[in-house]
């Protein structure tokens, strides 16, 4: 495996910084409209709440949706932003520069936090206003960040295979979304996956971003998770590293086909 | 080209995209589903359906659910009908031909986005349908059609926000629709799934200028979720016409300030 040099790196970074600063207005545009649509969806599950239960359930559903925003958000950024960099023909530019395709997509995750950080401090705004309720509660700090990170990699990961699959095939975008609200429903992510009917318990188990989102619900208020914290920890971690090896064996095959047969990616999805 | 030719050429366009990528006619028709899914499951595994109900007065909380929802796609699809047909074109390439091209480039976008909007919407309808026979029968589903009945009168001004849109997009010289956020805040202001009264002061009082605002409204009565009184239905339609005059007078004052901009520094 070869690595990316740190000129690569630095201009890939310069890249992407430039461009994030052109498109600044989009980029909160987009934060503007995340932030709105989590809104509607929050509010909405918000109204089957007793108002006595709002300060446990607020924390809940505002870490719950964070979670899902760091998973969707890549989704779109990285994975269906592929259509772009094979469409206008940054593919092939960076493939006979040399540079890594990899490195190349990974690095969009900045706009990818930034847009899921500012919804996110919308969203909490709003949760607070409604319900009285401090959302941005921490038990376990550490354990928190750690677990919003490692869905933030395994997301990145999932993104980069989606980015792939579009460089062989012609993946709609809207199926990516379609998968994130799957993912949030039936994976444990949204609601505790103890909450779950049994037969969705087992889908959520093996649901990437059920662990770490079991572990952020026991960071952020304490809630046992499923499988209890050492199980949970583990199981994050085996999908961590198994995300990040199946990313890197796609752009290896994807790379190769693309060598052999061209770009297939390529019209509107 | 006259404005029955748009209307075949955008009906034909979207026929033959659905009929070309069937993964995405399959997604369309669970799309809505996939909204009603992540309210109710979360919304049961933190609450209870009695507690919605309560919190929003409506007699079947769960097809309210299901027509909030066929409001909240069709809703968000007119304004990004219309307002992505434009952007479209100018990734293609094409605006320039579309722009100096007989009809006008404000028939083509309200027509083709007339069009393609109200094709979703009964689209995103119909998907719903099997939904509301299965919750009340008979009677549930004339319910949902007519909600997409006001839905239709409520798509007038939205229309015109739409071109608004399509127009500001071309201006700002950005990659993408920078007013798209004009979608999730027109169903956020709209209170679709929540009362207006729980949002804060100021923007209870921005919600009085959004047409979805009315179309909840409407299709509560309509529906049979409230009882209706003269009165109320007299302002919504009031306030529905007075939106559609404000909308559209917009979006004509926005195509003559593109037509300005665009005879000083070109099409791109």
């Amino acid at each position: 495996m070869r690595l990316p040099g740190l000129r690569h790196v630095r201009a890939v970074l310069w890249l992407h910084l430039v461009r994030t600063g052109r498109y600044m207005t989009g980029l909160v545009n987009w934060a503007v409209i995340d932030g709105l649509w989590i809104s509607i969806y929050v509010l909405g599950a918000l109204m089957f709440t007793d108002p006595k239960d709002y300060p446990v359930i607020a924390p809940l559903i505002f870490w719950a949706i964070l979670a899902w925003n760091l998973l969707s958000t890549p989704v779109w950024v990285i994975g269906n932003w592929a259509k772009f960099y094979i469409n206008i023909g940054v593919y092939e530019e960076h493939e006979l520069a040399g540079v890594s395709h990899n490195l190349f997509l990974s690095i969009r995750v900045i706009p990818a936090v930034m847009v899921a950080l500012i919804s996110a401090g919308f969203v909490a705004y709003l949760v607070h206003y409604v319900t009285g309720t401090n959302v941005l509660v921490a038990e376990n700090l550490v354990v928190l960040v750690l677990s919003l990170l490692a869905i933030l990699v395994i997301s990145i990961s999932y993104s980069l295979v989606l980015a792939y699959m579009a460089i062989i095939t012609q993946a709609p975008a809207p199926m990516l979304d379609f998968l994130n609200f799957l993912v949030f429903i039936v994976g444990g992510v949204g609601v505790p996956v103890d909450s779950l009917p049994p037969l969705l318990r087992w889908i959520a188990a093996i649901t990437p971003y059920s662990h770490p989102a079991e572990l952020i619900r026991w960071a952020s208020i304490g809630k046992e998770p499923y499988l209890g914290v050492s199980w949970e920890a583990i199981l994050t971690l085996g999908f961590v590293a198994a995300a990040m090896l199946l990313a890197y064996s796609m752009s290896r095959r994807a790379t190769r086909y693309a060598r052999k047969y061209g770009l297939r990616g390529i019209g509107r999805t | 080209m006259g404005v029955a030719g748009i209307v075949k050429a955008e009906l034909y366009l979207q026929i033959s995209w659905l009929r070309s990528n069937r993964v995405l006619f399959a997604l369309q028709l669970f799309w809505p589903y996939t909204a009603i899914l992540v309210i109710y499951v979360m919304g049961s595994a933190y609450g209870s359906v009695e507690n919605l109900a309560s919190a929003l007065g409506v007699e079947d909380p769960l097809l309210y659910i299901v027509a909030a929802s066929a409001i909240m796609f069709a809703a968000s699809g007119i304004i990004d009908q219309t307002a992505s047909v434009a952007l479209w074109h100018r990734w293609l390439g094409t605006l320039p031909y579309i722009y100096t091209s007989t009809p006008s480039f404000t028939r083509y976008l309200v027509v083709s986005g007339l069009t393609s909007s109200l094709f979703q919407s009964a689209f995103n309808f119909l998907a719903l349908a099997p939904a509301a026979f299965i919750i009340g029968g008979l009677s549930s589903g004339l319910r949902l059609f007519l909600v997409f009945a006001v839905m239709i009168i409520g798509a007038l001004p939205l229309i015109g926000l739409g071109i608004t849109a399509a127009i500001a997009s071309i201006l700002a010289r950005e990659e993408g629709n920078v007013l798209s956020f004009l979608n999730p805040l027109l169903v956020f202001l709209g209170g679709v799934f929540y009362p207006i009264e729980i949002l804060p002061k100021i923007l209870q009082e921005a919600s009085t200028i959004i047409p979805v605002r009315y179309v909840v409204d409407a299709a509560r009565l309509a529906a049979g979720f409230q009882t209706p009184t003269g009165q109320g239905i007299l302002l919504i339609l009031y306030s529905l016409a007075l939106l559609i005059v404000l909308y559209n007078g917009l979006a004509s004052l926005g195509v003559s300030r593109l037509e300005r901009a665009t005879r000083k520094r070109g099409l791109y």
